[in-house]
């Protein structure tokens, strides 16, 4: 995904960044919160 | 064409597993019955439906009853265990299965709801409201615990004490919380449809952030839409605010092809757009993030399918809701609720445009309506006037 394409509407590249640093970590810990479910309800 | 494909997979898939789960059935009592007495040397089954047993000590002698009862609780099939004494007093009471959150379960336990059963005759009325006190913010759990050992103690009251307990007809719970739900689901779409007022929806939000969130932590969430998809529907006279608030979603979507639930009545969506005020950057997805967005229909699906494997809904269940309205959560959620707060700030409705599952839910039912109505002629797609979830303009 190329720089330009992420930069919208007057955005900054350190907006766009932020973004993307936020939805993995926010991804990360869905994943985990599974893993946490799983390990709880199916022993 | 490819996308077409994809998702006809993965609903294939899921209707897999749930025919899969669903023909699995595992009815087993025995391992359960200590844990109701553990005083108990042996049981013998005497019969009933769920079974009842009869508790024996070391020299053989009765010392009483083990008979379970099954309610639908907030996540589904709630079952508890119940030990009667000779003379029909409940002595102990044990929750053997539940799908429930494990917040609002564990609300359920720190309140000692269990030990309230404990002296009270069999054939007692085991009311909230009545006879019994509520656990405030797992309602609907406390009221599947309360049905299910009123079934159990009721069943082992006329078949081994010859007690002649007639069910009274479940009253409907309308108080307060169900008056002011019903009266902000009819304002919010009566705003949409027919005054067509979008500058209330800002009174709205506020309105759903303080009832439908801080007030009774009931925001529409995926343990909701999981549960309906199982079957599992908790007592209608009891819980006639889990129809609203689900179906009041639902509904809307499925006859006019707009998700209005998100947009105006969403609590979560309200404070994430408060958070985005701090800043007053009001950006929504550009066309490269956009993509994204796969996430949400990525998540509501595995969510749907852990569910549908396990038959439990509380596995599909990850979303922050219960660390913010209710105060009880996780480290994980409240570890979630903090980042996608953060992110709020800086991106209008972070959570809705790429991770909630009910906002992906929803845009489905919507655009399912608005194909249907496409293909029965009703006219080109009809313009969505809101702003969908999850961007700014």
């Amino acid at each position: 995904m190329s720089e330009e394409k992420i930069k919208p509407r007057g955005r900054n590249k350190t907006e766009a960044v932020f973004i993307y640093v936020f939805y993995v970590i926010t991804f990360a810990v869905i994943v985990l919160t599974f893993w946490q479910n799983w390990k709880e309800f199916c022993p | 064409m490819m996308r077409r494909f994809v998702t006809v997979f993965a609903v294939v898939i899921l209707a897999g597993a749930w025919f899969y789960s669903g023909n699995r059935t595992a009815a087993e009592y025995t391992p359960h019955l200590t844990q109701a007495m553990p005083q108990a040397a042996g049981f013998d089954r005497v019969g009933g439906s769920p079974p009842t047993f009869k508790a024996k000590d070391d020299k053989n002698r009765d010392m009483g009853y083990v008979v379970f009862g099954e309610a639908n609780g907030y996540g589904g099939p709630l079952k508890v265990a119940v030990a009667v004494d000779l003379s029909g007093r409940i002595l102990q009471t044990a929750i053997v299965e539940n799908k429930e959150t494990p917040a609002y379960l564990s609300a359920v336990l720190r309140h000692k709801f269990l030990e309230k059963f404990e002296g009270k005759g069999v054939g007692a009325p085991f009311e909230l409201g009545e006879d019994l006190d509520g656990v405030s913010g797992a309602t609907v759990s406390s009221l599947a615990v309360a049905e299910a050992v009123r079934k159990a103690s009721h069943d082992v009251g006329r078949r081994q004490f010859n007690l002649d307990i007639r069910e009274k007809r479940e009253n409907w719970r309308i108080g307060l919380p169900e008056t002011v739900v019903i009266l902000l689901y009819l304002v919010a779409i009566v705003s949409v449809f027919v005054w067509k007022k979008p500058n209330v929806r800002n009174y709205v939000i506020l309105a759903g952030i303080i009832i439908l969130g801080f007030w009774l932590n009931r925001p529409v969430s995926l343990p909701y839409i999981s549960s309906a998809l199982l079957g599992y529907f908790p007592s209608c006279r009891q819980n006639l605010l889990w129809y609203v608030i689900l179906f009041g979603a639902v509904v809307p979507a499925l006859f006019s092809g707009r998700n209005i639930y998100c947009y105006w009545l969403c609590p979560f969506g309200g404070l994430q757009e408060l958070a985005n005020r701090v800043s007053g950057v009001k950006y929504g997805a550009n066309g490269a993030e956009n993509k994204l967005r796969v996430a949400r229909n990525l998540l509501l699906w595995f969510g749907l399918l852990m569910v549908f494997l396990y038959r439990n809904p509380a596995l599909g269940n990850y979303e922050p809701f219960a660390a913010i309205f209710g105060f009880k959560g996780t480290g994980l959620a409240w570890l979630l609720l903090s980042v996608v707060l953060a992110a709020s700030v800086f991106r209008f409705r972070f959570w809705c445009s790429y991770f909630c599952p009910v906002g992906a839910a929803l845009d489905i039912c919507a655009r399912v309506s608005r194909d249907v109505k496409g293909l029965f002629g009703k006219g080109r797609r009809e313009e969505i006037k809101e702003v969908p979830a999850g961007s700014a303009d």
